[in-house]
Order: C-alpha cells, then sequence, then structure tokens
C-alpha cells in the first residue's frame, strides 16, 4: 500500500514500527538513505520492550536486557507522506519479529494474525475480508466545538478534515468517509476492506496518518476510548466476511434466517462473532472496560 | 491481534462443527434476562480482571497463543489492571488519552 517513493530517497528518516501487545505502535528509525540494506535483515530489536504497558512500566518478563529479534520492515505495509508545510515526511513501515534465521518471534502480534490467516486458508480455502471504523478525538484549544454529525463540525476544521482525506488517499489506505461523530470534536475515519493481512495492516497505518496529520495542525488525535469523563467515548469497529480463492464474497447465505452461511462451510454466524468480540475484550485495555457502559455512543 | 483472535475464533466454531446460534435483531439491552438467555447471549466482561480470567479459564482460546505469548502477555495485562486499580479515574483518563 506504499506510494512508492522511499526507495531510492537520500535524505530524511524511515520508521520501522510494531504493533505491540498494548496496541501502541513502537519503531525504531533509520536514515532514509540507508533503509535499502535493512530491509533484507531489519533491525536488531531488544523484546523485553514487548512487556511495556501503555505508559513507562516494565512487566515481568522472561527476556531480560540481551534478547534481541530482527524487526524486518515489509514493504507491503508502508506509507510514505510527503513533507507538509515545511515539516520532515512522514515515512514508517511495519515489520516481522522474526529469529535471525528468518522464522517468526513466538510474541509477534502480527505473526500471531499471519498463522492464524494462514490457517483459515490452508484448512478452508477461505481469505479474510475486513474494514476498520476509527473513531477520536481532537485535543485543542484553538477550535470551538460543535453539535454532533453537523457540518459545523466538519467545517470548524477544514484544512485538517481535507488534508486527512487526501493524506489517507495519497498513502494509499482508500478512505471512504472523514466524518463528524457524536461527541465535541469527534471524528470518524472508514477505510474501504481489504484482503488478509492488510486488512489489519490499514487498520494501524490509518490510525498513524490521523494522528500525523492532527500534529501537521498543532492537535492531537487521541483514539482513547475515554478521552475525558465527560465525553462521548471512542470505538473501532471491524466488519469482516469471507472470500473463497477465486474472490467471491462466501459469507452470504440467503437461506439462512441470519442470512450467515452455515458452520462447516465458510466460518462465519454467531457464535463465531460472538467468541470472536470477547477474544477482542481479552486485548483491550483497562480503560476501555471503563467505556462499556451504556449509553453507548451512537455510531 | 484482534484480526488474529477473531480469525482463531472461527476456525475453532468450525472445527468443532458448533450450530449456528439464532439470530439477534434487537440491541440485547432491550431484551429480558429470559429473552437473552433463549438467544444464548451472554453479557461480555465488564472489567479487564474479568477478561484475563475467562481467557486463562478457556482453554480453547488459550491456546491459539504460543505459550511464550501467552504467558507474557497475561503478566503484562495484569500489571495494567494493577496499575489501574491504584489510580483516580481522573488519572486513568488523563494517561490513556495521553498514551492513545
Amino acid at each position: 500500500m506504499g506510494i512508492g517513493m522511499a526507495h531510492g530517497a537520500t535524505h530524511g528518516i524511515t520508521m520501522l514500527g510494531w504493533s505491540d501487545y498494548v496496541g501502541l505502535i513502537r519503531c525504531r528509525a533509520v536514515p532514509t538513505h540507508q533503509l535499502e540494506a535493512r530491509l533484507e535483515h531489519g533491525l536488531g530489536w531488544a523484546v523485553a520492550g514487548q512487556a511495556l504497558t501503555p505508559f513507562a512500566e516494565l512487566a515481568p518478563n522472561p527476556w531480560g536486557p540481551m534478547a534481541e529479534v530482527r524487526q524486518v520492515p515489509d514493504p507491503s505495509a508502508h506509507v510514505v507522506l510527503p513533507a507538509y508545510d515545511g515539516r520532515a515526511p512522514f515515512d514508517l513501515y511495519l515489520c516481522d519479529s522474526r529469529y535471525p534465521d528468518g522464522t517468526t518471534w513466538e510474541c509477534c502480534t502480527r505473526g500471531f494474525a499471519r498463522q492464524a490467516l494462514a490457517a483459515l486458508e490452508s484448512v478452508f480455502g477461505l481469505r479474510f475480508i475486513g474494514a476498520f471504523e476509527h473513531e477520536f478525538t481532537l485535543i485543542t484549544d484553538t477550535i470551538t466545538p460543535a453539535p454532533p454529525f453537523s457540518v459545523e463540525a466538519l467545517r470548524v476544521a477544514p484544512r485538517f478534515t481535507a488534508d486527512l482525506a487526501d493524506a489517507l488517499t495519497q498513502a494509499g489506505l482508500e478512505p471512504e468517509t472523514v466524518e463528524p461523530e457524536y461527541g465535541y470534536l469527534q471524528y470518524e475515519v472508514t477505510t474501504a476492506p481489504a484482503m488478509g493481512l492488510a486488512a489489519a495492516d490499514r487498520a494501524i497505518l490509518t490510525r498513524e496518518v490521523i494522528r500525523e496529520v492532527a500534529r501537521w495542525h498543532g492537535m492531537r488525535a487521541t483514539f482513547s476510548p475515554k478521552p475525558r469523563l465527560d465525553a462521548v467515548g471512542n470505538g473501532a469497529h471491524l466488519h469482516f466476511s469471507f472470500a473463497d480463492a477465486d474472490g467471491s464474497n462466501v459469507t452470504f447465505d440467503p437461506s439462512t434466517a441470519a442470512s450467515g452461511s452455515r458452520t462447516g462451510r465458510p466460518p462465519s454466524g454467531s457464535a463465531l462473532q460472538r467468541r470472536a468480540i470477547q477474544s477482542a475484550r481479552h486485548g483491550a485495555s483497562t480503560w476501555s472496560t471503563g467505556r462499556g457502559t451504556p449509553p453507548p455512543a451512537p455510531t | 491481534m484482534i484480526v488474529g483472535a477473531l480469525i482463531q475464533a472461527g476456525l475453532s466454531g468450525v472445527r468443532r462443527a458448533l450450530p449456528l446460534p439464532p439470530a439477534c435483531d434487537d440491541d440485547p439491552a432491550n431484551l429480558s434476562e429470559d429473552q437473552r438467555r433463549d438467544l444464548g447471549i451472554v453479557p461480555l466482561p465488564a472489567t479487564l480482571t474479568e477478561a484475563l480470567k475467562a481467557l486463562e479459564s478457556d482453554p480453547i482460546a488459550s491456546a491459539w497463543m504460543p505459550e511464550p505469548m501467552r504467558r507474557s502477555y497475561l503478566d503484562l495485562k495484569r500489571l495494567e489492571q494493577e496499575l489501574a486499580e491504584s489510580q483516580s479515574p481522573e488519572e486513568l483518563c488523563r494517561r490513556h488519552a495521553a498514551s492513545y
């Protein structure tokens, strides 16, 4: 999904990033002119970093300060945004965490998704199609909040929203909507569905592009599930279905009451979805469980 | 991790040939206890502590992660929960907005 500018670039900095257990994107970075040498074997990384909370504390872990893996950038998960208004370009790869022999580190979150997707394909011949919706809140002193979902709410930040749509498009992330949400200074971005691991990569890269464009405008975008105690919460929705080897969607079966295909064929149905949602909550932060009390934000 | 867990959940359901449960086309919060029970709707864990207990007591979900990942993930999430319990809601709110 990169737009193919970094290769051959001779200046600036390129970030090699990964999503950790708490859903933050951490990174190391190299001068862009050295990237070519890093594409094959990546950069070493002390894996104790995987034990970081969302703040600064380090959890007990078996790794100690010496254990390392390689963070190997994947050219299929790459965004470049050119310099904006005199600022530095934004150049980010997502990485796989690998041992020096190339095998996947057992605690690599991207490897976790990759392995599950491979099983889905090898056992059932199915491919995952996913599209995310992202809600976020702008933190700024310079914009007067406006009513929910209103034209006013979009137009109080006209450059930000227009630049965001352009940046997401330029990064190849295929935005479908950039719109005001229910909360004050809350917005939502949806992107087109993507296939397999690219769906997860797209979700991560979209969030980072949103943050970057907010920074361009002197603001912060927060995805915190409750950015203020009296604020409407932010969520992320995942819509998903399955395709066969030909790319045809096989999730829809009009003969069932819920129009979902039965198990034994495609893994759809609410048993899957309930288990899946519960699993997703396992990955939630302490604070996102605090958001789960009614009334929920309309979305 | 959400995509990985979602797919594993689906694979688990299909491998065990679980039947498709009845559809629910209303907000579960609007249903009675009996209606929810009939539809097999169970509330999600309300706290991280409950969610971690649910994961630890579920051998199927536990097997989705390689053992080093399962152990280190649980250790990290337990610390996150302990830290949260020692902070006021205002502080938690502020720190999460700063990190996320």
